[in-house]
C-alpha cells in the first residue's frame, strides 16, 4: 500500500538535506534514475522490494550497483532498505517532485485533449491560466480520443472540463436522475 | 406545418448559440477501495459529511479528513469503482428533500424514491445533521400522543415531544406497537415517519401495505434501507428521517418518528467506524456511539409556542438478546430516552399481547401529558396491578388463600386480560377509558377471564350504539366528571345484564 503521508516525511527530510547541500537538481535526477531502473527491469524491482533478501546483502548490492549516484540519493535508498520501507521509493520520488515544484512556486498542470494540440495552442492556454491564477506551471500533455473534442485541464485538485465527453456525461446523468 | 427552411434556420440559430461552457470541479483520486470505503487522495477542501460523486454516479459521504487523504463511505455498489478513479466534490452537505412531497412515499436515506411512484417534487432540502433545539426553544411535554394501545396509554403514557424506547427480544412485537401507534394517528393531525434500518425488504413491504390498507400512508413517510445495502446508508437513515421530521416540527406540526431499530443502526456505525480504522471500544463499538444516538434523539422535542409549538415524538426500538438490557447499546439508549416500554418473551407466549411488562416499563414525562379522564382510571389500575403482581408471587407458595386475597387476584387477572389487545386494532382514548373504568371498578370480576376480549369488543360496540353521549363527552371534555361516571356505570350495568 503506498503511504503518501509516510513518503512525505522521508521526502521532506531528503529535500531539506539536498537544499542545504545545494544539490536539489542532482538528487532529484539521481532518485529518478533509481526509480526508472526499478521500473525498467522487473527482476531488479522484485529484488529491491523482496522482504526475503537479507538487508545487509541488499544494501551492499545496491550500494555497489548505484555507486555513481549522489551520496544523498544513495543514502536515502539505503535507509529505505534498512528501515524495510522499500515500497515507499516510488511515492517518495513523487513527493520529492511535489516539494521541488512547490519550492519553485510552480504547479502541476495536465492538459488532456482528444487529439494532439499544436504547441502554440498549449502555450496560449498555459499563459491564460498563469495570468488568471498568478502561478507557474509544469505542463504535461496527454491525448485521449475518448474525449471526442475540447480540453480537460487538471491543476492539483481542480478540474476544468470543457470536453464533449464531459458534457455528454452530464446530459446522461440529467436524464437518468429526472 | 413548419417548412424545411425554417427548420434549418432554427438549427442554425441553435448551433450559433450553443453553450460551450466548461465544467469546473474539485477532484481527488481513489487510492484504495474496498468494503464500501474509499480512501481518496486530494479533495483538500472537502468538508466533513459532504457528498462526493464517483465516476459511475455513485455517491459517497466524506467521513475522515486526514492529512493527505479523506475516508469516504460509498453509498452504493463499490464494484465499479477502481483505483485511480476521479472523485468529484459536490459542495453539498448530505441532505434530503423535505416537505409535503415526501408524505406517502417510501424513500432511501438519500431521499430518492424507491416506491416507483415517480420523482419527488420538492425544492426544499434539509441537511441530515442538525443541532437539536436549545433549552429556550423547548417547552415541557404536555399533550398526550395516543398510541391506541390500552396498556401503553394508561400505564406508560407517551407525550408529544417525548422519546420512548421500545425494547425487547426479537419477535416480541416491538414493531407491532410502533405500527399501531402510527395507524392510530389517522385524523389526529400527526405526521408519521417510519425509519426501517437493516430490515428485510419483505417486512418493510408488508408494513407499507398495512399502512396503505389502514389509510395511514397518506400522512406517513417510510425511510427504508434494507439489510443488503451498505452500512453507510444504514448509518445515515435515522438522521435523514429526523431531518424530514424536523421540517414539519418547525412548521408547527406534530410528528411521530419510529427508528426501527437502533441496534442495527449501531452495528452499521460500528462497521463503518472499524473500516475507517477508528479505535474500537466496548463490544468493538467506537467511542462516539453514545453521542451518535444522543444527538439523534435530542432532536426530538416539543417546541415552545414562540417557535410554533411543533413536536417530534421519537419511538426508538432496541432489540435485546435473551432479555439482556444491560448490554452496551440497550443501556445507552435507555439512559438517553424518557422511559421504556419493555416487552417480555414470557408474557408474549402467555398470550398477553402486547407483551408489555408493565412492572418495569416506565414513562418519565408522559404522565403529565395524560388526559384527566385517563389519569382517573390509570392511577387505580397501576396500583392494583402492582399489588396483584406482589400477591401473585406469594400465592404460588400458599395453599389456601383468604377471600380478600382471592378477590384481589381475580381482579388482577381480569385487568391483565383487559390490557390484552389484538394487533392493528387501536382504540380511541374515550373507549380505552370506558373499558379500563369497568375493569378497575370490578365490573368484570364476575366473568371468566377467557371472555374478556369478547367483553371488551361487544361492550365498546354497545356503548357506541346505546350510550354515544358518554364517549362523546369524554372525548370532548377529556375528563370523567361525576355525571359522566354515573352514566358510564349505568351503561356497564345495562350491558352486563345481557352479557
Amino acid at each position: 500500500m503506498p503511504n503518501e503521508t509516510l513518503a512525505r516525511r522521508y521526502a521532506t527530510a531528503v529535500f531539506d538535506l539536498a537544499h542545504e547541500a545545494n544539490s536539489i537538481a542532482t538528487v532529484q535526477h539521481d532518485l529518478h534514475t533509481f526509480v526508472d531502473a526499478l521500473a525498467a527491469d522487473e527482476s531488479v524491482r522484485k529484488f529491491f522490494r523482496s522482504p526475503v533478501v537479507d538487508r545487509k546483502e541488499k544494501e551492499e548490492i545496491v550500494a555497489r550497483a548505484f555507486d555513481k549516484l549522489d551520496p544523498i540519493a544513495l543514502h536515502t535508498i539505503l535507509l529505505l532498505i534498512r528501515k524495510r520501507r522499500e515500497a515507499l521509493a516510488e511515492e517518495l520520488v513523487v513527493q520529492f517532485d511535489d516539494l521541488e515544484r512547490a519550492a519553485r512556486g510552480s504547479q502541476k498542470l495536465r492538459i488532456t485533449s482528444a487529439r494532439q494540440l499544436p504547441q502554440a495552442e498549449v502555450d496560449q492556454i498555459v499563459a491564460r491560466l498563469a495570468a488568471a491564477f498568478n502561478t507557474k506551471y509544469d505542463v504535461t500533455q496527454a491525448v485521449d480520443p475518448g474525449l471526442i473534442g475540447g480540453v480537460r485541464i487538471t491543476m492539483g485538485d481542480k478540474l476544468a472540463d470543457g470536453t464533449i465527453a464531459g458534457r455528454l456525461d452530464d446530459i446522461a446523468r440529467l436524464l437518468s436522475t429526472n | 406545418m413548419i417548412n424545411a427552411d425554417e427548420i434549418a434556420g432554427i438549427i442554425k440559430q441553435r448551433i450559433a448559440t450553443y453553450a460551450t461552457g466548461t465544467n469546473e470541479a474539485e477532484i481527488g483520486t481513489v487510492i484504495q477501495v474496498g468494503d464500501n470505503i474509499a480512501r481518496v487522495y486530494g479533495l483538500d477542501n472537502a468538508q466533513s459529511s459532504e457528498l462526493v460523486e464517483f465516476p459511475n454516479g455513485v455517491n459517497g459521504i466524506v467521513l475522515n479528513l486526514e492529512e493527505d487523504s479523506v475516508g469516504i463511505a460509498i453509498m452504493g455498489p463499490d464494484t465499479d469503482i477502481r483505483e485511480g478513479d476521479r472523485v468529484k466534490r459536490t459542495g453539498r452537505i448530505a441532505s434530503v428533500p423535505v416537505g409535503d412531497a415526501v408524505l406517502g412515499r417510501t424513500v432511501n436515506p438519500l431521499g430518492q424514491p424507491i416506491d416507483g411512484k415517480g420523482p419527488i417534487e420538492s425544492n426544499q432540502y434539509r441537511t441530515i445533521e442538525n443541532t437539536a433545539p436549545t433549552v429556550i426553544e423547548r417547552q415541557s411535554v404536555k399533550q398526550p400522543l395516543q398510541t391506541g394501545i390500552r396498556a401503553i396509554d394508561a400505564l406508560i403514557p407517551i407525550g408529544k415531544g417525548q422519546r420512548e424506547l421500545i425494547i425487547g427480544d426479537r419477535g416480541t412485537g416491538k414493531t407491532a406497537i410502533a405500527i399501531d401507534a402510527i395507524i392510530n394517528q389517522k385524523g389526529k393531525n400527526v405526521i408519521c415517519i417510519y425509519v426501517a434500518i437493516g430490515q428485510k425488504a419483505s417486512t418493510v413491504a408488508s408494513v407499507q401495505q398495512t399502512f396503505e390498507k389502514h389509510g395511514a400512508m397518506e400522512y406517513t413517510t417510510i425511510v427504508n434501507v434494507s439489510a443488503a445495502e451498505p452500512a453507510a446508508l444504514k448509518w445515515i437513515a435515522p438522521f435523514a428521517g429526523c431531518a424530514m421530521a424536523e421540517y414539519f416540527m418547525y412548521e408547527g406540526k406534530d410528528v411521530l418518528i419510529v427508528y426501527d431499530d437502533l441496534t442495527r443502526h449501531a452495528q452499521a456505525y460500528r462497521e463503518v467506524s472499524l473500516l475507517l480504522r477508528r479505535p474500537p471500544g466496548r463490544e468493538a463499538y467506537p467511542g462516539d456511539i453514545f453521542f451518535l444516538h444522543s444527538r439523534l434523539l435530542e432532536r426530538a422535542a416539543k417546541l415552545s409556542d414562540e417557535k410554533g409549538g411543533g413536536s417530534i415524538t421519537a419511538l426508538p426500538i432496541i432489540e435485546t438478546q435473551a432479555g439482556d438490557v444491560s448490554a452496551y447499546i440497550p443501556t445507552n439508549v435507555i439512559s438517553i430516552t424518557d422511559g421504556q416500554i419493555y416487552l417480555q418473551n414470557a408474557l408474549f407466549f402467555q398470550g398477553i399481547r402486547p407483551a408489555v411488562d408493565v412492572g418495569i416499563s416506565v414513562s418519565r414525562v408522559g404522565s403529565s401529558a395524560q388526559t384527566k379522564a385517563m389519569k382517573s382510571v390509570a392511577g387505580r389500575l397501576k396500583l392494583d396491578l402492582a399489588q396483584y403482581r406482589e400477591l401473585a408471587a406469594f400465592s404460588k407458595l400458599a395453599s389456601d388463600l383468604d377471600k380478600a386475597t382471592q378477590q384481589q387476584l381475580n381482579r388482577g387477572d381480569k385487568m391483565t386480560a383487559v390490557l390484552v389487545q389484538p394487533q392493528l386494532d387501536p382504540q380511541p382514548m374515550e373507549d380505552e377509558v370506558a373499558v379500563l373504568f369497568a375493569a378497575t371498578r370490578g365490573y368484570l370480576d364476575q366473568f371468566p377471564t377467557n371472555r374478556m376480549q369478547e367483553w371488551v369488543h361487544r361492550f365498546v360496540q354497545f356503548l357506541h350504539e346505546k350510550y354515544p353521549q358518554v364517549t362523546n363527552t369524554i372525548r370532548d371534555t377529556q375528563a370523567l366528571s361525576d355525571d359522566v361516571e354515573k352514566q358510564l356505570i349505568a351503561a356497564i350495568e345495562d350491558f352486563n345484564r345481557g352479557f
